[in-house]
């Protein structure tokens, strides 16, 4: 594997352009370098998964699972929406050219090719969704979880407290 | 606050969250917080891409209801985190209304980045993108200048108001002619790359995101619609190409 080739560079310019589409979308500097991490960080696990043998639907599933994760853990951080670290950090991993080619393909009539390339690239833009379901999904049930608990521990200590008269700190 | 301020900052934030290129969930989430904030639990929400309608009772019983329709998006995430911000302001603190509508008109009037920027930044994300599809220096050029045209030609559509289909088809088939003659003056190799390259500042993410996001919280229709639109741009951009490299190929 010829490191700068096949892992500086695409990294690099993801980096630089994701950089610049968070300009269209108006973010402010502090979250764009934020989001364009999250970009970098997609582009890595992809290629190390790439050059390991893994297939690109499943390169696409993990690394688009990585950055759903990281955009959680920033919003977090930031208490910012989760969107503006997402839409950046996925837009390196649009398979914009085999949707490129299979429309060509298409256009030139040859069918094969184009069955071939749109299977692809609609498997992984599926997988990216998936991804991005599968974590988005783990923290809303995780969020759903902790807001329960929270409610019924409210509802306990407002039953002690009505108990002995006192008044007991809320959580 | 009385019901009628209520509604009227309610229908106002979500208007301008949608518009801004909010998910449907978080804006339905952040109304009712507000709503649950001033004391009415029980406020009916319906929120889609295209309008808003928010139903809320005084203490006696008696509705009060606003509407809004939502036309055209302008995307903007940094006024979508500062509205986010504003409604944890206002379910922390409960302010007065009129403090309200002026933190609103403060958001409205924050500074975008200026069109310069605006038209430096796709100059970058075209070339940047052409390298990441494995194009050499020459064609990132011609990328970065493609990426300059689709600025040109959207912000003519917008005023306009054409729609993000339009949009996608006169983009993709504009940068895909320019391609194809530069490749034919002999200065390049091959006009893949920078179509594909440029083309990158077209992908519908927002969409595509808010989408996901939507299904995943249990609002179909508004994930339905979202879905359409990202999928509609998907083929406007493959029909512009399209055509545009066949006509050009076949003369």
């Amino acid at each position: 594997m010829d490191i700068i080739h096949d892992m500086v560079i695409p990294c690099l310019c993801s980096f630089i352009a994701c950089a610049a589409l968070g300009v269209q979308f108006n973010i402010r500097f502090r979250h764009l370098i934020a989001a364009s991490v999250g970009s970098l960080v997609s582009q890595f696990i992809f290629i190390l998964l790439e050059n390991n043998g893994f297939r690109d639907v499943a390169c696409c599933f993990v690394s688009a699972a990585a950055v759903a994760l990281f955009s959680e853990i920033m919003a977090k951080v930031n208490k910012a929406p989760v969107n503006m670290y997402l839409i950046i950090g996925i837009i390196p991993l649009v398979p914009g050219g085999l949707a490129y080619y299979s429309m060509l393909a298409l256009v030139m009539g040859d069918k094969d090719t184009f069955l071939d390339r749109a299977v692809d690239a609609f498997a992984e833009a599926g997988a990216i969704a998936m991804g991005i379901f599968a974590v988005s999904s783990a923290v809303k049930i995780y969020k759903d979880i902790k807001r329960h608990y929270r409610k019924s521990l409210n509802k306990a200590y407002k039953h002690l407290s009505a108990g002995d008269g006192k008044s007991v700190k809320k959580f | 606050m009385n019901e009628i301020q209520l509604t009227g900052i309610c229908s106002e934030m979500a208007r301008l969250m949608i518009k801004y290129g909010a998910e449907i969930y978080r804006v339905e989430d952040t109304i009712s917080r507000i709503c649950h904030a001033y004391g009415h639990s029980e406020a009916a929400i319906y929120a889609t891409p295209a309008n808003f309608i928010i139903t809320v009772k005084d203490k006696n019983s008696v509705p009060y209801t606003d509407s809004k329709s939502i036309s055209g998006r302008d995307t903007n995430l940094d006024r979508v985190g500062k509205l986010n911000e504003l409604s944890r302001f206002i379910c922390s603190e409960k302010p007065e209304a009129e403090v309200i509508f002026h933190r609103i008109e403060q958001i409205k009037e924050r500074k975008t980045y200026s069109p310069a920027l605006i038209y430096i930044s796709y100059f970058i994300t075209g070339a940047a993108f052409t390298v990441f599809f494995g194009g050499g220096a020459m064609e990132a050029l011609f990328g970065g200048v493609l990426g300059l045209v689709i600025n040109f030609i959207s912000v003519r559509l917008k005023l306009i108001n054409a729609s993000a289909f339009l949009n996608a088809v006169v983009c993709s088939a504009a940068i895909s002619v320019i391609a194809v003659a530069l490749s034919h003056t002999g200065l390049i190799k091959s006009f893949d790359k920078m179509i594909i390259g440029a083309s990158m500042a077209l992908v519908p993410g927002v969409a595509l995101t808010n989408c996901m996001r939507d299904f995943i919280s249990g609002d179909f229709i508004s994930g339905i619609y979202t879905l359409t639109e990202a999928v509609l741009i998907a083929v406007g951009m493959a029909v512009g190409a399209g055509s545009a490299v066949a006509a050009v190929i076949k003369f």
